[in-house]
């Protein structure tokens, strides 16, 4: 009965829909026990007041979403019913069934993006009529959250742009990047061609190089006086209730700060102003660093204090475990029943990428039929992942990469690794007299301002016995190697 | 097709909880997943049992023919609308002024021969002959030591009492019943390559006259000798066959 197919039909608003199972069975179990284990969890399911038709046939109801046995089949050959569930919600909610991919350190889009949907909401209802900075250590999410926004703002007709501003190296280019970024989209056209630079803007699906010269022709076109240019084309944005979601913000910031500061500065100034006008833009602001370094160490308190900070945390343990289950299976691995549990346990808090870099590890040391076991997840993590080859992975969070002045680096370094090698918390006087210990006496004071920043760029949260870092794997990775994290690469 | 007719709807006949199609969908849904359990159970052993002597016979003949298919007519379970018409027939016939209670429609229900059915397709008139041999005890009551029969064999190739001269295949056909699955029935039928074509091709015709159509005679005949011809193919095909093997046997 190998090639039988079990199929659940239910009836959603936008029409049928039916999954159909392919009962060819590697572990060649019974499939009557099979067809009352995978019926349990059809059941359960259908229990929250939905209607389920099953059927047995050799072939597979036409235009049905067929799966194998073996996706809802754990490495023992127990069956998975959430899994099943979880599909048939997917069905329910007239989304076609979805395959994870793994991909640590690319942002993640559409159905990938999991459990997001709480920050979304806060973001895009703070959106409605303010400003917000995007707070979150490197690899939490931030650009693919933003990307989430703006597609619900598009779905919403609300005028936005989701603009990757890390390239640019002067306010000039700056400019040029929201013009084009805004030019790019097709609502917002209209209401900014009036401005004179952007009258022969090419169209929206023209070639990239011809989208290439027209950015270098503004350019030109601009450099004598960009400010000009830039206070008309904030101001056209400005009359269309213009929503920007700049990515990559605090990049921009670190390489114009370096050589031009006042630029740097007079331009804050001029997005503050256009948030804060009455005819304002609104503007989420993320960055691959924090913007507290910046606020703290580049005097910018005064240019930034209006944007309100959104946290991103980590995943629910629910939707932590969902995650790592559909990563293992997206490698073409069946995980053991505790394999996504132990994912977790290993992990800690579940932050995505660290949950999409182990994944990527396991099915790097493992075949397609490797089940995947609670022994292996420790293995690849502890191996792998905390290994040499595992540096990759951890490379963004080296000191090097931050904005804080080259004094506190070393005072940085040993704050990090005690906090580290503490998992149950450090007193902040602790932190602080570690600190004092490593700064010359005259910047003493300056514990309060790079504080703030570490907090924001490794995950500290404040627990009953002191400050920790919520990260697990960055804890246990700084926490085997205090002097990795402060070496030159 | 209309389950029931204006006079009396089948509504009518049920007890309220199921009297709705919906609420008889959802009623039935329970059923149904015992029915695919009890299927795939009887499904399964009788493949088990007929690929092992198909090696066997493979072996004999020397050759590597499929001997028999196993698969389904329009399902391997009935579907709800033709339990329904099912049930309504059986109902009209009973109507005794008080509604069945939910219990007696369900032993009814779980009592219908063919709620869940599959086929087996044979090569040859002989194969069939052969599979009833490895499938059945000799008296003919339990199929493969593990479900009793619900009756006899019926044998509507050549039992003139049930075949009815004017309808249907050439087939042989039984039920069994599965324990642990409400006592679901589940239905064999075993019939030539020919007969599954020829009945694939004339189950339309088949639904709409027990739903009440009415063909002419001479479709009717014209039809009926169809299958009759086609029996009388494969008694041939069958002897042509045991002579290929006889021939091939002395030449080599």
């Amino acid at each position: 009965m190998s090639d039988n197919y079990l199929s659940y039909r239910i009836t959603t608003p936008a029409g049928p829909q039916c999954l159909a199972i392919h009962l060819r069975d590697p572990h060649g179990r019974p499939q009557h026990q099979r067809l009352r284990a995978l019926h349990a969890a059809a059941n359960a399911w259908a229990r929250k007041g939905l209607q389920i038709r099953s059927d047995l046939s050799i072939r597979p109801p036409s235009g049905s979403d067929v799966q194998e046995l073996v996706d809802y089949l754990f490495a023992d050959g127990s069956e998975n019913g959430p899994r099943l569930q979880r599909h048939l919600s997917m069905l329910l909610a007239n989304r076609p069934l979805h395959r994870y991919t793994i991909r640590p350190g690319s942002p993640v889009e559409g159905s990938d993006l999991v459990g997001r949907e709480e920050v979304v909401a806060a973001l895009l209802a703070h959106l409605t009529d303010k400003s917000c900075h995007v707070r979150a250590p490197r690899r939490y999410g931030k650009t693919c959250i933003l990307k989430r926004v703006e597609q619900e703002l598009q779905k919403q007709n609300v005028p936005c742009a989701l603009i990757d501003v890390s390239e640019c190296s002067s306010a000039l280019w700056f400019f040029v990047a929201v013009a084009t970024g805004v030019m790019d989209r097709f609502g917002t056209r209209p209401s900014i061609e009036s401005i004179e630079e952007l009258k022969d803007w090419p169209p929206v699906d023209c070639e990239p190089l011809l989208r290439a010269e027209a950015e270098r022709a503004l350019a030109i076109t601009i450099r004598t006086n960009p400010w000009h240019f830039g206070r008309r084309l904030l101001a056209a944005l400005a009359d269309v209730h213009m929503t920007l979601l700049l990515d990559e913000f605090s990049v921009f910031l670190r390489e114009v700060l370096k050589d031009h500061r006042d630029e740097a500065r007079r331009l804050l100034r001029m997005l503050a102003e256009a948030r804060r006008s009455t005819r304002r833009i609104h503007m989420a602001l993320a960055g691959s660093a924090g913007l507290t370094a910046y606020v703290r160490f580049a005097g910018l308190e005064q240019e930034l204090k209006d944007l309100t900070p959104i946290e991103i945390e980590p995943l629910s343990n629910q939707e932590g475990l969902v995650l790592a289950e559909e990563l293992i299976y997206g490698g073409f691995r069946l995980p053991g029943p505790g394999a996504a549990s132990e994912m977790l346990a290993v992990v800690g808090p579940p932050v995505p990428y660290f949950l999409h870099a182990l994944a990527n590890e396991i099915c790097s040391m493992t075949t397609e039929s490797t089940p995947i076991t609670a022994s292996v997840v420790r293995h690849a993590y502890r191996e792998r992942l905390l290994g040499s080859s595992g540096n990759f992975y951890f490379r963004v969070y080296r000191l090097q990469n931050q904005t804080y002045p080259d004094h506190l680096r070393s005072a940085a370094s040993s704050i990090l690794s005690m906090v580290a090698r503490h998992p149950q918390g450090v007193p902040e006087n602790t932190l602080r007299d570690l600190f004092v210990g490593r700064v010359a006496e005259s910047k003493h004071d300056q514990f309060e301002e790079l504080f703030p920043c570490l907090q924001e760029d490794y995950d500290l949260i404040e627990g009953p016995e002191g400050w920790m870092m919520r990260c697990k794997a960055l804890r246990d990775r700084l926490a085997l190697s205090g002097a990795w994290l402060a070496e030159e690469e | 097709m209309a389950v029931g007719n204006a006079d009396v709807p089948l509504q009518s006949l049920l007890p309220a909880e199921i009297a709705d199609p919906d609420d008889f969908d959802t009623w039935f849904e329970l059923i149904r997943q015992d029915a695919q359990v009890a299927v795939t159970q009887v499904y399964n052993a009788v493949s088990s049992a007929l690929d092992a002597k198909t090696e066997v016979l493979r072996a004999e003949e020397g050759c590597n023919r499929a001997v028999w298919t196993l698969t389904d007519t329009t399902g391997l379970i009935k579907t709800t609308a033709s339990v329904r018409s099912k049930l309504f027939r059986e109902l009209a016939k009973v109507q005794t002024g008080t509604l069945p209670s939910l219990h007696e429609v369900e032993q009814r229900v779980v009592g219908f021969p063919d709620l869940g059915r599959f086929r087996i397709v044979c090569d040859f008139a002989s194969d069939i002959q052969c599979a009833l041999r490895v499938l059945l005890d000799k008296g003919r009551r339990v199929l493969l030591s593990q479900y009793p029969l619900r009756g006899p064999v019926k044998n509507y190739a050549l039992d003139l009492h049930l075949r009815r001269p004017d309808r249907g295949h050439r087939a042989y056909q039984f039920a069994v019943r599965v324990p642990d699955t409400r006592q679901c029935s589940v239905e064999i039928q075993l019939m030539s390559l020919l007969q599954d074509a020829w009945d694939r091709r004339n189950h339309p015709m088949y639904e709409w006259t027990r739903e009440g159509g009415r063909l002419p005679g001479r479709l009717v005949l014209s039809d009926v000798a169809l299958a009759e011809t086609l029996y009388l193919v494969d008694e041939q095909a069958k002897r042509n066959w045991r002579a290929f093997l006889r021939v091939r046997r002395s030449s080599s």
